[in-house]
């Protein structure tokens, strides 16, 4: 299970992470950021692998992929 | 049972490394300089180098902005001249670590002539040269490495010189480590960055970057998605360039033509200027 986190400031919209996702787990959003742009969201959360494909090539550092671990107690 | 978030470690790293009052970059959608950016802090990261012991110089352009997002200590300096500034610290400090980010206006058109003295000492400077085939930050004039018909300002009916090759001067001229990489695949560059940085003496990393706003509207490129394309259907890995010369078929040969070729062209050591003048320092030494 994986989620991503995107820094709204500091994202574009330029959407290379949504063309490049191997998966097409990502989606562009039809909400706006507050700089303006569209960004990404992971629509199919499921089909996320976690390569951090779009975390290697965002030129603006902007997302990131986290993995939700369980933790045995 | 509990679930919780383990963050990884890139985006600690990035909040480590960059200067954050000073994002986000001034770069255009789909330009790849935020990713050669991108790239150079995995390797950094990879090598494990220290930021204090490290300079970065850059001369003019959208590539020479880089230095102002990093962390550490940095020279803006005058247009072409990144790598004399680059030499004189290196010269007057041989421990630090010096990293030049340059375009192709940059080092190669403007400041060629330091290019190719700055090889020809074999300094132990990493150049990353960010090629996009044009000046992009001054409205899209020609580059000495604007494909042969593109389109530009100054060349509104094709460019008719033949562009210039700055892996292969650089071979020609015997620097240890020549690479070239497009920025649309992230691992080679990265692994290419960290053995450059690595390397003693005198390393070009040749990034190919897509410029959509000033050269890709000018040649059909316009599109980001489409831009980025051309950069993988136009470049050829260099192994299979050079099957393709000997074993291809004529059609498989035509269809060379006019692509780039990638990949590490040259691997070697060579005495660097830094080894040479602690040597000539001990022998004339009073």
């Amino acid at each position: 299970m994986h989620t991503i986190q995107i820094d709204e400031r500091w994202c574009k919209g330029c959407a290379l992470c949504v063309i490049y996702c191997p998966t097409r787990a990502l989606e562009v959003a039809a909400r706006f950021s507050p700089r303006g742009v569209h960004p990404p969201e992971l629509v199919r959360v499921e089909r996320c692998n976690g390569c951090r494909l779009c975390e290697l090539l965002c030129p603006d550092f902007a997302i990131t992929v986290t993995e939700e671990s369980r933790v045995h107690a | 049972m509990a679930t919780g978030l383990r963050i990884k470690t890139a985006a600690e790293l990035r909040t480590s490394y960059l200067r954050q009052e000073m994002f986000p970059t001034i770069f255009c959608d789909g330009c790849g300089i935020g990713n050669v950016l991108n790239y150079t802090l995995w390797a950094i990261d990879e090598v494990g180098l220290d930021l204090d012991r490290t300079v970065f110089v850059s001369g003019i352009g959208c590539s020479s902005r880089l230095p102002g997002y990093i962390n550490a200590d940095g020279l803006h300096t005058t247009h072409g001249r990144a790598l004399a500034f680059a030499s004189g610290v290196k010269a007057a400090n041989p421990d630090l670590t010096v990293i030049v980010f340059t375009g192709d206006g940059d080092g190669a058109g403007i400041g060629g002539n330091h290019l190719l003295h700055t090889i020809r000492r074999n300094m132990d400077i990493t150049v990353i040269l960010v090629n996009n085939f044009i000046y992009g930050m001054t409205g899209g004039q020609s580059a000495p490495t604007t494909p042969d018909g593109g389109f530009t300002t100054t060349t509104p009916y094709g460019n008719i010189e033949h562009p210039m090759d700055v892996c292969e001067l650089a071979k020609a001229l015997g620097a240890p480590y020549v690479a070239r990489w497009p920025v649309v695949s992230p691992v080679q560059p990265v692994k290419s960055i960290a053995e450059g940085i690595r390397k003693r003496g005198f390393a070009l990393i040749e990034m190919l970057t897509p410029c959509p706003t000033a050269y890709g509207r000018y040649n059909g490129l316009k599109a980001l998605e489409q831009i980025w394309r051309w950069y993988r259907e136009q470049t050829v890995l260099i192994d299979e360039w050079e099957w393709i010369e000997q074993f291809g078929s004529p059609e498989e040969r035509e269809r060379l033509r006019g692509k780039m070729k990638i990949g590490i062209f040259q691997d070697t050591e060579r005495e660097t200027f830094e080894d040479r003048w602690a040597a000539l320092v001990a022998r004339v030494k009073l």
